[in-house]
């Protein structure tokens, strides 16, 4: 191993991406697009996997361009930070190498090579945002992840996904200048941007007024970037006209890595006692969370469309999220990040999916989704095997992380959360069983004779990702291990005497 | 009154920067124009521009560098931070522009409540249609809808006939003219 990667390697899981953006945009055939893209994403992961299994005993730090931090940008990469960025890569890894058909089924010609530059530039800001050590170079890298976003849903062959974009657009806006606002605060308070001085320095004016303020302009901004009930308008629209391959890779990643951010802050920044005893941001995100589960599933069931079905879904598995790191200890905290992962397990393989249904029969309406499973077995299986993950069955990926939430809950003694908890479950299995349901049992009236399972690739994607789902129901020590590790190491930065 | 009138003196700064944050939230709400929508945005992110810059200024203090005789710099990070944010905003405004262009060519349109109402008649008209088509089909049969329906297949064979004829003349001159040029270059060689 060269001296060069292992002393950058926090950073070039980000730079590779970008730089190889800018080639994407120069080249005009789509497969030598697709090769550049594959080949940085999976440099990027391979360097991950090494940051993980580097991160877990200790926490890499480097300095970009040699200016020491405070003053300069300082890159951290510890327990919690490696994971999420091992997922963002390992979804990218996946739906690229799925995006090779789908891209030419769903995107013009002339478009491909800048969907490519587009996600790269995507993926790379979503990385920077969860590597970073600096607050308001989380800033840029969110502004750098959501302009591609926004471009990406664009794309969608509806022009509706223009609407959705622009709305996108102007709340992603708001919300990134509102956690802007909040960074300026702290800036002026304190006089510093790093998070590890931030967080010295912030013991000493805790309960200053600018502070308050700062941390209800951050957690309101990070709230509306990921969606959480009132502010979820957005999410839905965008992951229901863009493309597939966007609203699966979006749906596994970008909302997770605000829930990262929104945990940094929480903890790290501004610490547990400030952020949970002061502020009481747990009892608001408890509610939150209940009424966006509540409302995400009630409202998903009445979803003519799949993908909006699915997008609805997403908010109320957020609103999950949210109830769990509400709920505020160390179980609770452990239960948010495996759901993390769990979640984009799960959506990602159903979003893809859907992307193989689509292409195949270009619909993505349940009516016209009546009967398929005969003509596409191999996706239905995978459908169904996600759906089971996504409500929670034991032996699936979702069932690990929904009974450590349960487990959490009980512990607090709360039981009328437990209730709702319950039902809610029960909601997701009638939203899902609505697309199962039409598949396997319906009458189709159409000749499916031409239809059948999707090219090579897409199935051995949608194959692995089930395989997935299935592994980390029944082993769990890569999953929860790692997560219980990240709990732990946030909660110890949490704590401030 | 004299305490408000001093407040807002001093922290004029402040103010200024609110009351542009403010104006440019009422303006992403209240307006249905696409456009002003994001000049809307634009205020919006310029009001948190001045809150660093202003933050940043000590009276009487010098630019940041080493000078003799000089004791207050000026902080130079607030700037760099906002010239970061401006283009940030530029970044936004365009893409944002962009999209605008695409939704005026698809929409034909700028106004949101245009759009949204083209767009509750789309799904209206998608929603029902297997209705739609079992209407168009007792219309077909519906005896004075065949009668207007005839009507126009008269008028249509009315006006066919004239078409053809003026392309063939068209094609008739143009064939001619060819002709001639042939034979010219040809008398020519």
């Amino acid at each position: 191993m060269p001296d060069i990667i292992t002393q950058n390697l926090t950073v070039l899981p980000i730079v590779i991406p970008m730089i190889c953006a800018a080639f994407c945009a120069l080249v005009r055939s789509h497969t030598i697009a697709w090769c550049i893209s594959t080949m940085a994403i999976f440099a990027s992961l391979a360097l991950t996997i090494m940051l993980v299994s580097h991160a877990q005993t200790a926490p890499l730090e480097l300095s970009l361009g040699g200016h020491l931090p405070p003053q300069g940008i300082g890159y951290k990469v510890d327990a919690f930070n490696s994971v999420v960025m091992l997922l963002v890569c390992t979804i990218a890894a996946l739906v690229i190498l799925y995006a090779r058909n789908s891209v030419v089924a769903e995107i013009s010609a002339a478009k491909r090579p800048m969907f490519y530059t587009m996600f790269l530039l995507c993926f790379s800001g979503l990385l920077g945002i969860t590597v970073t050590n600096d607050i308001f170079n989380i800033y840029v890298f969110i502004e750098i992840s959501s302009l591609s976003t926004y471009t990406l849903i664009s794309m969608g062959k509806n022009r509706r996904a223009l609407i959705a974009s622009y709305e996108y657009l102007i709340l992603g806006t708001i919300g990134a200048t509102f956690y802007l606002i909040g960074v300026g605060f702290i800036y002026i308070s304190v006089g510093s941007l790093n998070i590890t001085d931030v967080a010295l320095r912030l013991q000493d004016v805790n309960d200053t007024t600018p502070i308050e303020v700062a941390f209800i302009f951050i957690v309101l901004g990070l709230c509306m970037k990921m969606a959480v009930f009132p502010l979820h308008m957005w999410l839905t629209e965008s992951y229901a006209h863009a493309p597939t391959i966007v609203s699966s890779f979006l749906s596994a990643t970008a909302t997770k890595v605000m829930a990262y951010v929104l945990l940094r802050c929480l903890y790290t920044v501004f610490g547990f006692d400030f952020s949970f005893l002061e502020m009481l941001v747990a009892d608001i995100l408890v509610v939150l969370g209940l009424i966006g589960i509540m409302i995400g599933s009630l409202t998903a069931i009445y979803q003519p469309n799949a993908k909006r079905l699915l997008a609805f879904s997403s908010v109320a598995q957020l609103g999950y999220i949210i109830l769990a790191i509400g709920i505020a200890n160390q179980t609770g905290l452990t239960a948010a990040i495996v759901h993390l992962f769990n979640h984009a397990l799960s959506k990602g393989l159903l979003f893809l999916c859907l992307g193989c249904i689509f292409y195949r029969i270009g619909s993505a309406r349940i009516t016209d989704m009546k009967g398929i499973a005969k003509a596409m077995p191999i996706t239905m299986t995978c459908f169904v095997i996600g759906s089971l993950s996504l409500v929670g069955i034991p032996g699936t990926a979702g069932f690990i992380s929904k009974w450590y939430m349960f487990m959490a809950i009980i512990e607090e003694g709360r039981y009328f959360v437990v209730s709702i908890f319950v039902i809610s479950s029960l909601l997701a299995l009638i939203y899902i069983w609505k697309i199962i349901d039409a598949a396997f049992f319906g009458e189709n009236t159409n000749d499916l004779s031409n239809i059948k399972d999707p090219p090579f690739m897409m199935a051995a994607i949608i194959i692995i990702m089930a395989a997935m789902n299935i592994y980390t129901g029944f082993d769990t020590s890569y999953t929860l291990d790692f997560a219980q590790n990240a709990a732990q190491t946030l909660t110890l930065e949490g704590v401030r005497e | 009154m004299n305490n408000l009138i001093s407040f807002f003196a001093e922290n004029y700064n402040n103010v200024v920067s609110i009351v542009l944050m403010m104006l440019g939230f009422y303006i992403v709400i209240v307006s249905t124009n696409l456009i002003k929508k994001l000049i809307g945005v634009a205020i919006f992110q310029t009001s948190v521009l001045l809150i660093y810059i202003s933050a940043a200024y000590v009276k009487g203090a010098r630019f940041p560098i080493l000078q003799e005789g000089t004791e207050q710099y000026i902080n130079p990070l607030p700037h760099v931070l906002m010239l970061t944010a401006i283009v940030v905003g530029i970044a936004t405004l365009s893409v944002g522009l962009a999209l605008v262009v695409r939704i005026k060519e698809s929409y034909g349109t700028i106004d949101e409540d245009e759009i949204i109402a083209s767009e509750i008649q789309a799904t209206q008209g998608s929603l029902s249609d297997d209705k739609a088509k079992e209407a168009a089909l007792t219309k077909e049969n519906h005896p004075k809808k065949k009668i207007i329906a005839i009507q126009y297949r008269d008028s249509d064979a009315a006006e066919k006939p004239q078409r053809p004829k003026k392309l063939l003349k068209r094609k008739n001159t143009k064939t001619a003219k060819k002709a001639n040029a042939s034979k010219k270059n040809k008398g020519a060689a």
